[in-house]
């Protein structure tokens, strides 16, 4: 509650050339600090599964084709 | 200048490293089929790429190195490496009527979906690469876990690396085909 005091005052005896460049910056914050965090998507749980290894190929050859 | 291959000399993986006997694993997809059917009874093809090179850049597979071991914070470690296939010449069906046209312009770097390596030794090792032609469109990832299991346990050969400037005119062609973005049609 005081830093938001102290914010006002500095804003306050802020001299005129300084002011716009601490609006900006005060905006900047706002916009961050405003986000709020969208609840994570459902991810699907990784799991283990039985897997049978087939022959080994090679991959296939390059083509040239028109 | 002719071209040499540098022996590598690195722990991890380098950007323009051959590498020789990499193993993929391709899920069969069977048509038809659900996703729990397919996984119920997954059936995986090893598919053997007699050579290939590293396409990811250098600064990351260091990063990744060190994150693995514990060196620095976890967030740098790279998921997938990304590696270009590499054709040996015997390896390349010509289906185009001017044969000797299609592959000149390949040698000449004039077909920009390809690179060609000529033959060269690696050097301080007696052993060599044969002539290889790098198709942009054969590129693909694995996950750099897998691949160093793979490099610990000997299953691939790092054969070497391709030393500057060609590593950087490789990686340019390659990415250049890579960041190609279509055009709207002319209306």
């Amino acid at each position: 509650m005081l830093g938001r005091y102290l914010s006002c005052i500095m804003i306050g005896f802020m001299p005129d050339e300084g002011l716009e460049e601490a609006l900006f910056s005060l905006r900047d914050m706002l916009e961050f600090y405003s986000h709020k965090p969208e609840p994570h998507p459902t991810t699907l749980t990784p799991r283990a599964i039985n897997a049978t290894i087939a022959d080994r190929k090679k991959r296939p050859d390059l083509v040239l084709t028109e | 200048m002719a071209l040499f291959y540098v022996q590598h000399n690195s722990p991890f993986l380098r950007q323009g490293e051959i590498i020789s006997n990499l193993l993929e694993f391709k899920l069969q997809i069977p048509g038809g089929k659900s996703v729990e059917e397919v996984l119920g009874s997954a059936r995986l093809d090893p598919i053997v790429h007699p050579y290939v090179i590293v396409i990811s850049q250098d600064c990351d597979l260091e990063w990744d190195y060190k994150a693995r071991l514990g060196q620095t914070s976890e967030h740098k470690v790279l998921i997938h490496t990304l590696f270009c296939g590499l054709f040996p010449r015997d390896e390349i069906l010509d289906q185009t009527k001017r044969k000797s046209e299609a592959f000149r312009r390949i040698k000449d770097s004039q077909d920009e979906r390809y690179h060609y390596l000529s033959p060269a030794p690696i050097n301080q090792t007696g052993d060599s690469l044969p002539e290889l032609v790098a198709d942009f469109k054969s590129t693909f990832s694995l996950p750099t876990e897998f691949v160093y299991w793979l490099v610990s346990t000997a299953q691939v050969i790092r054969k070497g690396e391709l030393p500057s400037p060609y590593l950087e005119d490789f990686m340019h062609r390659a990415y250049s085909f890579l960041g190609r973005v279509a055009t709207p049609p002319m209306t």
